[in-house]
């Protein structure tokens, strides 16, 4: 027996080596294999980052005007936050005394970068009367506001961050979180035994777990790597990959992917992870702006984000980072004048910026075009920064403008109700800059969460008479606005039927001017001018301005018998409002990737459709129309700055439209059922009142400006009822009128003309 | 004597009267059309001495003024050779006023810059339709279109 101990102990010695050797070498392949998925994962794309849609930039000026409630709110979706005393730190506001200062935050991103400064804008009731710098004193011509971020482009995470460079992160922010976290970091290996022992004997000694013996490394190796479950063999990979991680990587890298891959609370259903996001989120500052209280507090926030956050438990996150500043003091990292002066300042933080999917008609109308344009996995991982037209103040008056219109109509129409909501009455807007194509407002509907359907770029409904000034336009080479058309009743056979146009309401003159017809949408005389032009011509005038919808030679053309689609009404009166060229409508401008490369840029795009003189003839008969005809109710309204206009309403009252113009914004608005059901409504009742609400609330896009006069266009003193030119002390009623210069009345008024002396002889 | 001197008074004063009808019956007739039609868009005349003549003569609006300062902000990116800057100041400068014909012209030569003639032109032409009539812009207009045509 005793021969056979020693020999039994070697065997057993021999197997616990193998088995150690084996379990070795299968650490070392595991730890091989650990790598190459570490280093897959780091070399590819760190991290699934969503693209953000932003809002264009709001430019402000003196002499502009303001709608304050408006503006302000863009402030406070942009986190600018309202304080009683001057605003000291970025991202906090102040209106007092008709001056409102607002310490402008940081913004850095792709292809936009700004450091914050404290700027006076001084108000006289709804006009900026200056700007001024106030670090430097010096007055702005212009100030940019940053973009407002729209929607983010999720993947299966909901996660939002920002990345940044160790280089960019400042010292005391590296200092509180090795304080708090992982004081030896630079001195181990990955994983910290004297740590361990450490948190051991402090978690011991009070009775509670107070410290983790975790390292970042270990910390990282868990988020990056691994699911949250509690078990032995979880906690051997975390060390495994630590370890691994610290074999591949510098610590440098390791601090880096750390600081922007630890989460750091939330942000409604978004998860707000990194420094970079965690800066702007609390702080509304670029992370290598942040002071030390600031770094202090966003350490102190790691171990327990929710439970710390300053938004909700200031007190908390308070002592927290208090905590975090003496942890600093006793690692020597700050003295005692910076601990003493940092626990002395309040916990202050930037309101939160909303999130979430604004203007969704509009972003769906974009990310039609941006599903063209890159597969949804790029988008919603790529980090891209995707700029917009949109304009949130004309988007929320235009959203305001028809929820408030429709519920109007509805409330002095009961008939109108419906009470199945899906069922209820419609709407739709859309607001552009008539010259650059921008779209700076979508409404595609009542409510988008009852129905998604757009209105304005998917809906094809007959656009009745908002038609009417393409059809006159076609007129123009031979008729000019003081014209004389028949009114007289009409049959027209169209395809062996009789056809028989009527008027709106009875007009008991055979004759009216061609002005007259176009302000007061008469059907009868529009359908005997179309037949004269002829109807060839009048679709082809109307197909240049850039309808996809067949537009067919019928006589009910000229009274909008056909279908359209509202985005492409709206681009076509463009052409009227631009002197004579129809723009590409524009929602997207550029889009950036995560370094600042421009990876699309879409441009201002014009199309020359007809004369700038001819364009401006029509403009100011819509004018006309505006003041005189079916768009008179405009002035009762509030709108008292130059505008053009055209109503519509659809044969039965199916749809009510208004489509006005000034020469720096343009705005369309349809109302009716979806089922096409009667509104007994017209365009003037239901459309105009929404269009009128609607400009009168964006008052920083509107000039007052007056249409420009063009070349190629003279005046001249017409008699109003023969339409010739105007013979002084006979005509009764005279009118000054515009007219191509090519083609204006030559004819003294033969109506009023005495018949004996000179006056026979005419001009 | 007095009787005959009231009316002596009153047949002076009827010839004045009688005077002063004819002098305006005669200086505007009944029956003449309204001689005062007038172009509203007259050419201006040519002045080479004018600094900088893109958005002339009247008051500007603020919007106006606006634009213009980003015209100038635009021309120094132009002069820099950056033309995707100079045009996204232009856009917004010709949306805050869309009768700046100047803002045009810039925009074609960033276009020009860019080597795209198309573009070139379509603001070559916006800038031939606001910019006033002035010799020293229509020659300045005239320059830019051969340089759009030799892109071609």
């Amino acid at each position: 027996m005793a021969g056979k101990s020693p020999r039994g102990f070697k065997t057993a010695a021999l197997f616990t080596l193998f088995f150690v050797l084996l379990a070795g070498i299968g650490t070392v392949i595991y730890c091989f294999y650990l790598s190459f998925e570490i280093e897959k994962r780091f070399s590819g794309r760190r991290w699934q980052i969503p693209s953000r849609v932003y809002s264009d930039v709001t430019l402000l000026y003196p002499g502009q005007r303001m709608n304050k409630a408006l503006f302000f709110s863009k402030l406070k979706d942009l986190g600018y936050k309202k304080v009683s005393q001057p605003p000291k730190i970025k991202g906090e506001m102040r209106f007092f005394d008709s001056v409102l200062s607002l310490f402008l935050k940081d913004v850095q991103r792709p292809g936009m970068r700004r450091e914050g400064y404290l700027v006076r804008i001084d108000l006289n009731a709804d006009r900026i009367e200056a700007i001024r710098r106030e670090d430097t004193r010096e007055p702005l011509d212009i100030l940019e506001i940053e973009p407002e971020a729209l929607m983010l482009f999720f993947g299966d995470e909901r996660e939002q961050r920002r990345l940044v460079s160790i280089d960019q992160v400042p010292e005391h922010l590296i200092h509180a979180v090795l304080a708090i976290e992982d004081n030896r970091f630079f001195q181990h290996p990955g994983i910290d035994p004297i740590g361990m022992v450490r948190a051991l004997l402090t978690n011991l000694r009070s009775g509670s777990i107070r410290q983790g013996g975790s390292t970042l490394t270990q910390q990282l190796a868990k988020n990056y790597f691994l699911t949250p479950e509690r078990t032995f063999s979880r906690k051997i990979r975390e060390v495994l990959i630590a370890l691994t991680m610290e074999a591949l990587y510098d610590k440098k890298t390791i601090l880096e992917i750390y600081l922007n891959e630890i989460y750091f609370g939330q942000k409604g259903a978004v998860s707000v992870n990194g420094i970079g996001e965690a800066a702007d989120f609390y702080f509304a500052k670029s992370v290598e702006a942040l002071s030390l209280d600031e770094c202090a507090l966003l350490a102190g926030l790691i171990k327990a984000p929710n439970r710390y956050t300053p938004h909700s438990h200031p007190d908390a996150a308070k002592s927290r980072r208090n905590r975090v500043l003496h942890a600093m003091f006793q690692e020597g990292y700050i003295d005692q004048k910076q601990l003493k002066d940092a626990i002395s300042i309040p916990i202050r933080t930037a309101a939160i910026e909303r999130y979430g999917k604004r203007a969704p008609y509009f972003m769906d109308y974009l990310s039609e075009q941006l599903a063209h344009l890159y597969p949804k996995e790029v988008l919603s991982g790529s980090g891209f920064s995707i700029y917009t037209t949109l304009d949130t103040q004309v988007q929320r008056a235009a959203e305001n403008a028809l929820s408030e219109g429709l519920k109007r109509l509805e409330n002095h129409h009961p008939e109108l109700k419906r009470p199945k909501r899906e069922k209820r009455l419609q709407g739709g807007v859309i607001v552009m800059h008539p010259k650059t194509g921008a779209v700076l407002a979508m409404v595609g509907g009542r409510d988008y969460s009852i129905s998604q359907f757009n209105r304005i770029t998917l809906a094809k409904r007959q656009p009745g008479s908002t038609i009417k000034p393409f059809v006159y336009l076609s007129a123009l080479d031979r008729l000019n606005p003081a014209s004389m058309l028949s009114n007289a009743p009409i049959t027209i056979m169209v395809d062996g039927r009789q056809w028989q146009p009527k008027n709106y309401k009875p007009i008991y003159k055979r004759k009216i001017r061609l002005k007259d017809a176009l302000a007061q949408s008469v059907n009868l005389a529009t359908v005997d001018l179309a037949m004269d032009v002829g109807l060839e011509k009048v679709a082809k005038t109307i197909e240049a301005f850039g309808f996809s919808t067949p537009v067919e030679p019928y006589p009910a053309l000229s009274l909008g018998a056909f279908e359209v689609i509202p985005l492409e009404l709206a681009r076509a009166y463009c052409g009227f409002a631009g002197d004579g060229v129809i723009p590409f409508p524009l929602s997207l401008k550029d889009v950036y990737d995560e370094k600042g490369t421009a990876l699309q840029r879409k441009y201002m795009t014009l199309n020359p459709v007809t004369s700038p003189s001819k364009a401006f003839l029509i403009t100011s008969m819509l004018e006309y129309a505006v003041t005189r005809g079916t768009g008179r109710s405009l002035s009762r309204l509030g709108i008292h700055f130059p505008a053009a206009g055209k109503t519509g309403t659809t044969n039965a009252y199916r749809d009510a439209w208004f489509v006005g113009y000034t020469p720096e914004v343009l705005a369309l608005v349809w109302v009716g059922f979806d089922d096409n059901t009667s509104m007994e409504l017209t365009g003037a009742e239901a459309a105009l009142p929404i269009w009128a609400e609607l400009m009168s609330a964006i008052l920083h896009r509107i000039s007052g400006n007056e249409f420009r006069v063009p070349e190629g266009i003279v005046t001249e003193v017409i008699c109003v009822e023969s339409g010739q030119l105007a013979l002084r002390s006979f005509c009764p009623v005279v009118e000054e009128e515009f007219f191509l210069k090519e083609n204006k009345p030559e004819m003294p008024c033969s109506l009023h003309a005495p018949r004996f002396g000179r006056q026979e002889e005419g001009r | 004597m007095r009787k005959k001197g009231m009316l002596l008074l009153a047949c002076g004063f009827l010839l004045l009267l009688v005077a002063c009808g004819r002098r305006r019956i005669h200086s505007v007739p009944p029956g003449e059309i309204y001689r005062e039609s007038v172009s509203p868009a007259p050419e201006t005349p040519a002045d080479e001495d004018t600094p900088s003549p893109g958005l002339a003569e009247k008051p500007k609006s603020p919007g106006e003024v606006a634009s213009i300062r980003l015209t100038d902000q635009a021309r120094r990116y132009l002069e820099a050779g950056d033309a995707e800057s100079a045009i996204r100041v232009l856009e917004r400068s010709v949306a805050l006023h869309p009768y700046n014909g100047e803002g045009y012209f810039l925009l074609a030569e960033a276009w020009i810059l860019k080597k795209d003639p198309g573009r070139a032109l379509t603001f070559n032409r916006m800038a031939r339709t606001y910019l006033p009539k002035e010799a020293s812009w229509q020659e300045r207009i005239q320059d830019q279109y051969q340089r759009i045509s030799a892109l071609k």
